[in-house]
């Protein structure tokens, strides 16, 4: 037999969030911007974090390096 | 045990209320205690003066972090000084007693054997994002551990529990930190120019300073010219993304949107339990129920960092009109869960950018990070 995810035949229920997109879908008020143009915008953002995470490495390795230096003791 | 005058031994917790810094807005926890078998709780930051012998500024800094962090989450304990000295013995070469003071990444170390996912910061590296990182950690609720030197030889760790709250003088002092890519004028919540609260052991607690000038509170010629060079941040080790990131982060997607308010935008930039957060959302009266119900039903990690998005006007009466926020768990990806910005509702569903328009009011700003006491 083969293995099923609703095995109990149980409604699919929509959560509060999905129905409530549903309506605003049904009254207009939901724009989706295709899945490439939403791709190309996270796909900006995300070379933009990857340059800047590349940056960011560079300061924590000198940041350890000035800590050992640093002497706390009054 | 000899007398110790004046580098007294023992504990305290003090509640702001009655000292001479009553209004200030702090990272507090209640602390249990009995006077003559009457059971009371005191609400404030943990406090202990140096004894110059065990503890020296470095592990009082450290203790006292572990007193509030451990009577305020079940994940940390509380812990005794020479736990301190027991966890640095493994990486030190000479005896830690009497103690000659902690290096920085000794500080550092320590914290993270206890617990932490460390983060530390040095102002020659970080530079004008320096002050700002400190005060979005400090907005954040989570005390931190900062480094103060001068040219005389001095160096000193102290913990930054909060701030005096802003004025309308202060929202004057607002400056431009960034430009969109349209033009239009970023200001920054932190710019504002007030006075942050230090837990000082060579002080009593709640003393007040400005972030530029630490140790403005110290009469003594040899404290002269002393600024912070650097701060350790205790995180949940599960929070991989750091203030910065989340800042930078914000500023992008911020810059993919056309704002039809001419108003210069104020941001203010908090990292917050997702749990908190949605309690405040599911409170705020000024919130519309449609934007109340989508925040409430956004999937959230256990901490979000939350970009409030608020004008100089709003502001005064502690109003936003706008969020921004973001997974702090996630370390690669861009985790935006979700924005709301001027009447939008946008999400990120996997594949594609949902945008529902709803009809939006200012609605009251989070302020469970920081409380006055």
């Amino acid at each position: 037999m083969k293995a099923t995810l609703n095995p109990y035949n149980m409604p699919n229920l929509l959560s509060t969030y999905e129905i409530l997109l549903k309506q605003l879908k049904q009254d207009g008020k939901i724009k989706e911007k295709s899945s490439e143009e939403s791709n190309a915008i996270m796909q900006k953002m995300e070379e933009e974090m990857k340059q800047f995470r590349l940056e960011k490495q560079k300061k924590t390795k000198a940041t350890e390096a000035e800590l050992s230096t640093m002497f706390l003791t009054a | 045990m000899r007398p110790t005058f004046p580098s007294i031994m023992g504990r305290s917790v003090i509640s702001s209320s009655i000292t001479r810094t009553p209004s200030v807005q702090i990272c507090s926890v209640g602390i249990g205690t009995t006077v003559k078998g009457v059971k009371l709780t005191a609400y404030g930051f943990p406090h202990a003066s140096q004894d110059a012998e065990m503890l020296t500024c470095a592990e009082t800094t450290i203790w006292s972090l572990m007193e509030y962090f451990g009577h305020r989450y079940a994940e940390y304990k509380p812990i005794l000084p020479d736990q301190i000295s027991k966890i640095l013995s493994s990486i030190s070469f000479e005896r830690l007693t009497p103690s000659k003071g902690l290096s920085g990444n000794q500080i550092s170390y320590a914290i993270k054997e206890l617990g932490f996912g460390v983060r530390s910061y040095s102002r020659n590296q970080y530079g004008a994002e320096f002050e700002p990182l400190l005060k979005t950690y400090v907005e954040s609720g989570i005390p931190v551990v900062v480094l103060i030197e001068n040219s005389n030889g001095i160096g000193h760790a102290l913990n930054v529990v909060g701030r005096e709250p802003y004025t309308t003088g202060d929202l004057e002092n607002l400056q431009e930190v960034t430009r969109l890519s349209n033009g239009k004028p970023i200001l920054d919540f932190t710019t504002m120019p007030m006075q942050y609260v230090f837990i000082d052991d060579n002080f009593p607690p709640y003393m007040l300073a400005y972030v530029d000038n630490p140790a403005s509170y110290y009469n003594n010629a040899q404290w002269a010219g002393c600024s912070i060079s650097a701060f350790i941040v205790p995180l949940y080790p599960k929070i991989y993304l750091e203030a910065d990131e989340a800042r930078k982060m914000t500023l992008l997607l911020l810059d993919q949107i056309n704002f039809n308010n001419t108003e210069p935008l104020v941001l203010k930039t908090f990292l917050a339990s997702s749990r908190s957060f949605k309690h405040s959302i599911s409170q705020n009266a000024l919130l519309d129920k449609t934007a109340k119900e989508l925040i409430l039903g956004t999937a959230m990690p256990k901490f979000i960092w939350v970009t409030e998005i608020t004008d100089k006007a709003m502001l005064a009466n502690d109003l936003c009109n706008g969020l921004v926020v973001l997974d702090a768990t996630e370390p690669r990806k861009t985790g935006v869960l979700a924005c709301i910005v001027e009447s939008n509702y946008i999400t990120l569903n996997f594949t594609a950018i949902t945008q529902a328009t709803l009809s939006l009011q200012p609605f009251s700003m989070y302020e469970s990070n920081l409380k006055p006491i």
